[in-house]
């Protein structure tokens, strides 16, 4: 997989990201077709094939991935289609042999999304009244998983002692908040 | 300051074999360290939380912008054929029927149901879950009322418990979690029980059951239930 688009995903430029997301939508779209889904079924599954793509760009789960960046994508979709078929009881079989051929494999998706606990919840309102800038780099180092080395890479930061200190205020700021 | 930096290597998942060891034993014996651990835990899971919802809400506005664009060249690419047309002298055209999504119609049908359980008067209520559930829910903090919610039927079994974390799911869209818990209310003698088949039949359509949403839709309308009028309205729109 190129490098280049798992970086997309950890920068989250939004210019990059609807790139990304129109360049393989129509392909999507006319691919699922041949499954006698629906257009708002098709959009749904693309939404959410798009969102579990980039899960697993921040979980490295692409990193040893070879197929290109279209096909793992479709494949999620795929997996989605076949989830959608059994739901809506049209298929009772789910041997790729007995669907349409093509060339893609269907790729596993867990949704991993879970449900806040209360205190969690409490931390999300605090976290939420940090400044821009912390909530980035907290951003950056809890839900994008880079290291205090790649956080200088991928933003203003000369120097891991800078990035280092800044983290480490924020993180009290929110203890502050969360104690009084 | 050693400490910190196994906590920051366990949060980013790549501990050594060695270290993890470390992070295990510190974990059992260390009191401080497990609090600590606890916290960059919650808050990790908080940011990936926050950060993925974002995300989501920005790829969803980008479909509906599309699909707004969609439907305006759709009515331009009409307009010009139906220009052609009246140029060609024909005297009346077949428009096709408009194909409305089914998001669509839920989002225009659906509003959570009020909350009759526990009014809410500034300054007056006791700070209870039970009132913290709904004011969270008033205030459209529907994740947070879910929670409590839950929390609050597994204690009490109270059957609109199960209706409100139903209307606060499907106002997060996640119909698919809302429908067992209407399902269950429908069996219940709540109150409320009367207004569930409304907010059932929107839940199926959310999830494009259209068969399953119709024959409810129908039900309301045939037991002069709550939102038969709409029922009626809806009904028609989604033929």
């Amino acid at each position: 997989m190129n490098i280049d688009h798992i970086k997309k995903f950890i920068e989250n430029n939004p210019k990059e990201i609807s790139k990304l997301y129109y360049s393989n939508r129509d392909s999507f779209l006319n691919f699922g077709k041949k499954y006698g889904l629906d257009y708002d079924d098709l959009t749904d599954i693309y939404q959410e094939a798009f969102i579990a793509l980039r899960n697993h760009a921040l979980n490295g789960k692409l990193d040893t991935i070879k197929s290109s960046i279209k096909t793992y994508l479709f494949g999620i979709g795929k997996f989605m289609i076949y989830d959608l078929l059994k739901d809506k009881k049209r298929t009772t079989n789910y041997e790729p042999s007995l669907h349409i051929q093509d060339d893609i494999a269907p790729v596993s998706f867990v949704n991993e999304e879970e449900e806040l606990s209360m205190e969690q919840h409490l931390l999300k309102q605090f976290f939420n009244k940090l400044g821009k800038k912390c909530q980035e780099m907290l951003t950056l180092f809890y839900s994008r998983g880079l290291s205090i080395d790649d956080i200088i890479e991928f933003t203003d930061y000369t120097s891991s002692s800078v990035v280092r200190s800044q983290k480490s205020r924020c993180i009290k700021t929110l203890r502050e908040m969360i104690k009084s | 300051m050693e400490n910190n930096y196994l906590i920051e290597k366990y949060i980013q998942n790549c501990l050594s074999s060695q270290e993890e060891l470390e992070f295990n034993t510190l974990l059992k014996t260390d009191a401080n360290f497990k609090k600590e651990v606890g916290f960059h835990t919650n808050l990790k899971k908080v940011v990936k939380h926050e950060d993925a919802t974002n995300f989501r809400n920005f790829i969803v506005g980008l479909e509906d912008r599309t699909k707004n664009t969609t439907s305006k060249k759709s009515f331009l690419k009409w307009f010009a054929a139906a220009s052609i047309v009246v140029l060609f002298g024909l005297s009346y055209l077949l428009i096709p029927k408009q194909n409305v999504s089914t998001n669509a119609l839920f989002a225009s049908y659906f509003e959570p149901y009020r909350n009759v359980i526990a009014p809410i008067v500034r300054g007056e209520n006791q700070q209870d879950d039970k009132t913290l559930a709904f004011i969270a829910y008033e205030k459209g903090e529907y994740q947070t009322a879910i929670v409590l919610f839950s929390k609050l039927y597994a204690s009490t079994k109270e059957p609109y418990y199960l209706f409100y974390k139903a209307n606060a799911l499907l106002k997060l869209e996640r119909a698919k979690e809302a429908i067992p818990l209407l399902l269950h209310h429908l069996k219940t003698k709540d109150t409320l029980t009367e207004k569930t088949n409304w907010y059932l039949a929107l839940a199926y359509l959310k999830i494009k059951e259209k068969k399953k949403a119709k024959d409810l839709l129908k039900r309301v309308i045939t037991t002069n239930s709550y939102h038969n009028k709409e029922a009626k309205e809806l009904l028609k729109k989604m033929d």
